[in-house]
């Protein structure tokens, strides 16, 4: 294994349910206290059905988030300032809403920063990631998948609710971004193994 | 015709103009596809037919170091100061733009210019991203440079 490279990758970490827990539960519970006790009325049958409340506006908003991937984007954002101290030379970055990919192509490094897992830069040798493919689809959209440890992560390059051609500007180019990624995934994964032998 | 009768009129006098000024750009419209379509082009100087000009008549093609959908403000001041010669579609970088440059010369005022299509490679097609009439001059040493690398292989 090499100079900080994660022993096992993991797509969710705790600080992400953490913050789950806290804005679904405990921002309304907090919020609720507070309004009651503002208004001198702490009881059951007032605090109950605010709380309530709360946690749906809380948990609704928290769905919206997560689906357009802004949840912890500035969690992400701050974690990758860090990626310069590492002793690799990651030339070519992707961000996505599922989080940052670095590839070092020549060093046959890889770096991810899950969007589940913000706090942490899981770094892993290219020999690990497999079945590297392009999914291209008018009506849902262009993305790239691969395997790492046997776990896929899939990353968009375009996302879309409506039809949009894979001829026209925008298709191609999400086309075009996806396969490169690919591409650069293969040739690092080459590396790493020949480096290996 | 009084002011009045004119006023009244006015309506229909700009749909006339209207009408008119479309049917005058659908028709150099409609022009400058056929002569494109015949690998011909239109001189910017005085509009007339432009053919390939046989003394710069090779595949100039260059590298952009652009990625996918970058945009610059004036290809005039950017593509001369970035564009890299290469030989051949194999030498694009992965998910990086490239342009062809044609040199055109006027059939009536002998003019040349230089016609720069910017593209963008996906899965073995060209999606055009731009298309820019050019003064040959600021192309020149470029093409050139070109020239010089393809006898040097």
């Amino acid at each position: 294994m090499r100079e900080h490279e994660t022993e096992k990758f993991q797509k969710y970490g705790s600080f992400f349910f953490l913050l789950l827990f806290g804005i679904g539960f405990g921002l309304p519970l907090l919020a609720s206290l507070i309004l009651c006790l503002v208004q001198q009325a702490l009881r059951v049958n007032t605090f109950f059905p605010l709380l309530l409340v709360f946690m749906i506006i809380a948990w609704v908003s928290l769905a919206m988030l997560i689906g357009w991937g802004n949840f912890t984007t500035l969690f992400v954002k701050r974690t990758a300032k860090s990626v310069g101290q590492l002793p690799y030379h990651f030339d070519s970055t992707f961000s996505t809403r599922s989080g940052m990919l670095f590839i070092d192509v020549e060093g046959g490094m890889i770096g991810l920063i899950s969007a589940y897992n913000p706090m942490q830069i899981q770094v892993f040798s290219a020999s690990r990631v497999d079945k590297m493919q392009t999914v291209a689809s008018a009506t849902s959209g262009v993305r790239f998948f691969f395997y790492l440890d046997g776990k896929k992560i899939t990353m968009p390059t375009l996302l879309t609710n409506r039809v949009v051609s894979l001829k026209s500007g925008i298709g191609a180019e999400a086309v075009s971004k996806a396969d490169t990624y690919v591409s650069l995934l293969w040739t690092a994964k080459r590396q790493a193994e020949g480096s290996v032998r | 015709m009084s002011i009045s009768d004119f006023l009244y009129y006015l309506p229909e006098l700009l749909v006339v103009l209207a009408v008119l000024a479309a049917a005058v750009w659908g028709f150099f419209f409609l022009r400058s596809i056929r002569r494109d379509k015949q690998g011909k082009s239109t001189c910017p100087a005085c509009k007339g037919i432009a053919e390939k000009d046989a003394r710069y008549n090779e595949p100039y093609l260059f590298a952009l170091p652009l990625s996918f959908g970058d945009m610059y403000e004036s290809a005039e001041r950017y593509l001369p100061s970035h564009m890299i010669p290469i030989l051949d579609k194999t030498q694009i970088p992965l998910g990086k733009r490239a342009c062809w440059v044609t040199v055109y010369r006027c059939t009536q005022c002998e003019g040349r210019h230089a016609v720069v299509v910017d593209f963008l490679q996906v899965r073995g097609e060209e999606h055009v991203k731009g298309r820019y009439d050019m003064d040959l001059e600021l192309l020149r040493p470029l093409l050139e440079q070109w020239e010089t690398q393809k006898r040097r292989v």
